[in-house]
């Protein structure tokens, strides 16, 4: 009988917890899907915001705190459910599918009433506007700059930076250093060619700096065209040329860079402060400098704030975003976090001093070409493995770059011609 | 003249099966040595480890957990989870797969079958489903949410083994203390349940280790970080720019000891004869 | 014998009929037909919610149209989905992948695993020590053991091919990116990571042979291998049974090492039903195709472990009719 007593209070128990139902969302309850809220420098800047918006409305902010890596399907998976927090971190490679999915809020009407075009750097809603709406407002901004670590620059005897791909190629096949027996102890540069979106963004930089894009102004296909084609062949020279490593993930490339496993790469401003914490002995050897080609860097926009068009309560969802791009949450942006703020003149002086290293990052995010292919902002997830596969299948198994490029341009179009 | 061949060739297959355990056992072991050299090594430096050998030791990742991340909070709410989770798994299970054994009634394969079919659909197309169930239950980021959950992991496998455990149980023996005014449920308890306790111990470390694993209700319908489990905070190790191998190792490791206690505790019970001593 | 008054009498009644009435009740839950629905009732209760009901409505969801790339579609019902799954040559490939992981990922950890118990079955010294050996992997979780084994596979920097520079007639290989190579690195590392599952089962398993058994055996100076074949095999083979179908359960739906480790790739060498599955959901946005792909994995592993059943209940049969 005791074991009855016992089934029959865990019975209870389960009855009693599978009873309860969730609370109903309360009128001053905002809910905020949030990436990486706890994170030292950008998640202290979002709590500073969540402080500043709650003290000011007196509406309860609940961050739904997400990990970047997991951030999209906790989005999608909330949306599919019918329960999407009331503001999005959304940004430019999913703003289309978002908008195709009627989850987001035309913003056009509140920024006209509140004035807040002059507040943002020129462009800086353009790769979040879709057929003249725009769909949320941008808070940080990222793009692929050089950077390099002199210190190995100096032990190989290199002086200038290289500003060609030419030039780039070259000087990591003399920066690349061996052992006895042949194999690589430190390699020249890093270029990421693992299955992942990364790969991607290779091949449209080595496009651009061969004039080129995955797409032209009519928003038609170009990835079998002859700039495209360049820049695999030059993808390929690299990868061949033993000075990057081969197989290894973005995240992998990134530490191995940072602890002194290679000589340069073209990545983001994160790898400053990473190195800061990680490095610190070596951090006065790294050094940024503009991307190694004419033309514009890759990139822009990387996060955005949104208001779901299923919100109870968009009103206050938009005031939220308004306080977070006005000028006083912008004037602390560069006090914490390690992006590129969007707002006019948002670094002071002395903040950019603080992190000399961004100046590259600041001249190049009005003028970046977004990473999605233009015209197709709604099929980025669609997309970019198809031009993986092309990039693998050149690199990986030596199928010439006209062909896999052709394969590759027949199943976008496809997949996702207009 | 003749000599025993039994002892020498006794001699000889002992040492080759030594030899062959300790092969063996190093083979196992090698990727955990490996973690715990990405464990001792600097934050980002693991990657380019030029020999078998660690370069440069340092236990700052050990401590950081504890210190600058909930690691402690993590270990916690898993501990409560999992035990939680692997004993009413546990108890239920077992009351089913000895039903089963042990009792005709009709339907009973198919609920055999149909427990183990709930365990055949792949976690990614019924997430939606599951949320949505969760969140009108009011369990979506509740402990108990992540213990009921668990449970349906558990159980299935808790009634296949069970029964599988009764079944070797002679009827005999029941019989007997049937006739010695047993009820079914005395029997079961006092009978068969002694009987099969190699059995349960591997049932409760299986329960105990899927639930401490558990990702699927842990990292979809969990989001406070402080009700997060271990298996939640390890996989954050994986950042979006950069994943802190060595973190996360450090991590791995201290998140394997509960597993391995509870093993060492259990494994007692998962002794020769612990069936054969009792039927006399 | 003075009689009772009638009220008494009565109340006599009462009190018996209710004492018959719990004795029965009693009866029923201890004994009889009320005693299994009690016992069953808690776990099938809990699997039927948490799982069952989920179950339904992605069947529901399959029938229905929910695809983000097609909002006003929703509600739309229909058998598209199914027909979808026919003509798509991806899903085949992905089925025939899994297949091969799941065959892979079983016989290798069940082999494995029966080693290790064998081995450490009656080991009396440093029993706990060796029995804690080969349940360690077991304590990794998956996503941290696809960690390891990347860093071990790399082929930049990766051990595995340092250690492979000592053995001779061995080349090292970039394991994960070569096409050859990276699927049965994949299983390689599983089968690491879940041979311990078999191998506490197995353990259990002979530890509840009759020792009896092995020492009539040895009296009849039975070799080593026949009394492996003619008594463990025999005593094992419930637990055999089920341990295999766990593995095939497990190795069907096995997600994060792969995902983590290829992605799904060289080119699609290596996407399995469950990596096409999230694909489709998370990059396709068609939750509804993503469920029908769950309903087919589904159904081609209950077609697989039936039949696996089946054949082990033939087998038995065979055994036994000798």
């Amino acid at each position: 009988m005791r074991f009855a007593g016992k089934l029959s209070a865990a019975l209870l128990a389960i009855g009693a917890v599978t009873g309860m139902t969730a609370p109903a969302a309360a009128d001053d309850q905002l809910s905020f899907l949030v990436v990486d809220y706890d994170a030292p420098g950008m998640g202290d800047w979002w709590q500073l915001l969540v402080k500043n918006y709650e003290s000011a409305t007196g509406i309860d902010v609940d961050p739904r705190n997400t990990p970047a890596r997991s951030y999209y399907e906790r989005l999608l998976l909330e949306a599919a459910s019918g329960t999407g927090a009331d503001i999005l971190t959304v940004n430019p490679n999913n703003i289309g599918e978002l908008h195709a999915a009627e989850q987001l809020q035309p913003l056009n009407e509140w920024i006209e009433r509140d004035g807040i075009t002059g507040l943002l750097v020129d462009g800086a809603t353009e790769s979040l506007t879709i057929d003249g709406v725009t769909y949320a407002l941008p808070i940080t901004g990222r793009t692929l700059q050089l950077i390099y670590n002199a210190c190995h620059f100096e032990e190989a005897g290199v002086e200038a930076v290289p500003t060609t791909p030419e030039e780039f190629l070259e000087l990591a096949k003399n920066l690349t250093v061996k052992d006895d027996s042949g194999r690589v102890t430190r390699y020249g540069a890093n270029m990421v060619n693992a299955n992942e979106d990364p790969t991607y963004e290779m091949l449209l930089m080595w496009s651009i700096a061969h004039g080129g894009s995955f797409s032209d102004g009519d928003g038609n296909f170009t990835v079998d065209s002859q700039p495209v084609i360049d820049g695999l062949n030059f993808m390929k020279a690299v990868y061949d040329s033993g000075a990057i490593p081969q197989g290894m993930a973005e995240t992998d490339l990134r530490a191995l860079f940072a602890t002194g496993g290679t000589a340069m790469t073209i990545d983001g401003q994160w790898q400053f402060p990473f190195i800061k914490s990680n490095n610190a002995e070596n951090y006065d050897c790294y050094k940024s400098a503009s991307h190694p080609w004419d033309g514009s860097a890759t990139g822009g926009v990387n996060m955005a704030l949104a208001v779901n068009a299923n919100s109870e309560n968009p009103e206050a969802a938009w005031e939220f975003i308004k306080m977070a791009v006005g000028q006083q949450m912008q004037s602390e942006f560069g006090n914490y976090s390690p992006y590129v703020p969007y707002g006019v003149n948002a670094m002071t002086d002395e903040q950019l001093a603080e992190r000399p290293f961004l100046q590259p990052w600041l001249d190049s995010i009005g003028t970046a070409h977004p990473i999605f292919i233009p015209g197709h902002e709604d099929d980025f997830n669609q997309t970019w493995p198809i031009i993986v596969d092309a990039i693998l299948l050149t690199l990986r198994e030596g199928v010439p770059a006209e062909e896999s490029l052709a394969q590759a341009q027949q199943r976008l179009v496809e997949c996702c011609a207009n | 003249m003749s000599w025993s061949p039994g002892p020498v060739r006794g001699h000889w297959s002992a040492l080759a099966r030594v030899i062959l355990l300790c092969v063996l056992g190093m083979a196992v072991l090698f990727p955990i040595y490996w973690m715990l050299v990405i464990a001792i090594t600097p934050t980002g430096f693991s990657r380019s480890l030029p020999g078998i050998l660690p370069q440069t030791v340092t236990f700052e990742n050990f401590v950081s957990l504890f210190t600058e991340r909930p690691m402690a909070r993590w270990l916690v709410n898993s501990i409560i989870v999992a035990a939680l989770a692997s004993f009413l798994s546990l108890v239920f299970g077992t009351s089913c797969g000895y039903v089963l054994s042990k009792m005709k009634f009709r339907g009973a394969g198919l609920v055999m079958i149909g427990v183990l079919v709930t365990q055949m659909m792949p976690g990614t197309s019924i997430i939606v489903p599951l949320y949505i169930l969760f969140r009108d239950l009011g369990l979506l980021d509740t402990m108990s949410g992540m213990v009921v959950g668990h449970i349906s992991l558990v159980v299935p496998i808790a009634i296949w083994m069970s029964k599988g455990f009764f079944d070797r149980i002679p009827q005999d023996l029941e019989a007997s203390a049937r006739i010695d005014g047993c009820t079914r449920l005395g029997a079961y308890l006092y009978v068969s349940l002694p009987l099969a306790v190699p059995g349960l111990a591997a049932i409760f470390i299986y329960g105990f280790v899927t639930s401490w694993h558990d990702f699927l209700f842990a990292h979809s319908l969990v989001h406070s970080q402080q009700l997060w489990t271990a298996a939640n905070g390890i996989s954050s190790f994986r950042g979006q720019y950069f994943t802190l191998h060595e973190l996360q190792m450090a991590a791995a490791l201290v998140f394997a000891l509960p597993v391995i206690i509870v093993f060492i505790v259990m494994q007692r019970w998962i002794v020769s004869g612990a069936m054969t001593g009792s039927v006399r | 014998m003075e009689p009772k008054s009638d009220a008494t009498g009565r109340a006599d009644a009462a009190i018996a009929l209710r004492r018959r009435r719990w004795v029965a009740l009693r009866r029923s839950l201890t004994e009889g037909g009320g005693f299994v629905f009690l016992m069953l009732l808690p776990a099938l209760f809990v699997v039927g919610a948490v799982i069952g009901v989920p179950m339904l409505r992605a069947v529901e969801m399959s029938f229905n149209t929910i695809n983000f790339r097609r909002p006003a579609m929703a509600g739309t019902y229909g058998f598209h989905n199914y027909g979808k799954l026919f003509e798509d040559p991806d899903t085949w490939s992905a089925v025939a992948l899994s297949a091969i992981y799941m065959f892979g990922t079983v016989v290798g950890s069940v082999a494995l695993a029966l080693c290790a118990a064998l081995l450490t079955r009656r080991i009396v010294r440093f029993r706990a020590f060796w029995r804690v050996v080969f349940l360690l992997p077991w304590t990794v979780p998956a996503v941290v053991t696809a960690l390891v084994w990347g860093v071990m596979y790399d082929g930049n920097f990766g051990i595995i091919n340092r250690l492979l520079d000592y053995v001779p007639f061995m080349t090292g290989a970039n394991w994960l990116i070569d096409r050859q190579t990276a699927f049965p690195a994949l299983i390689v590392a599983q089968i690491w990571n879940e041979f311990p599952v078999a191998y506490i089962f197995i353990l259990a398993g002979l530890h509840a042979i009759p020792e009896e058994l092995y020492e009539a055996a040895r009296i009849d100076r039975a070799r080593a291998i026949q009394q492996f074949w003619y008594i463990t095999v025999p005593q094992l083979r419930f637990i055999l049974a089920v341990v295999v179908v766990l593995l095939m359960i497990m190795g069907f739906k096995s997600f994060p090492i792969i995902y983590i480790l290829t992605g799904g790739g060289p080119a699609g060498a290596t996407e399995t039903l469950t990596v096409l599955t999230f694909n489709t959901a998370f990059r396709g946005l068609d939750f509804s195709y993503a469920a029908t792909l769950g309903i087919l994995a589904l159904a081609i592993s209950v077609i697989l472990v039936l039949s696996y059943l089946r054949l082990v209940a033939r087998l038995q049969h065979e055994r036994g009719g000798q």
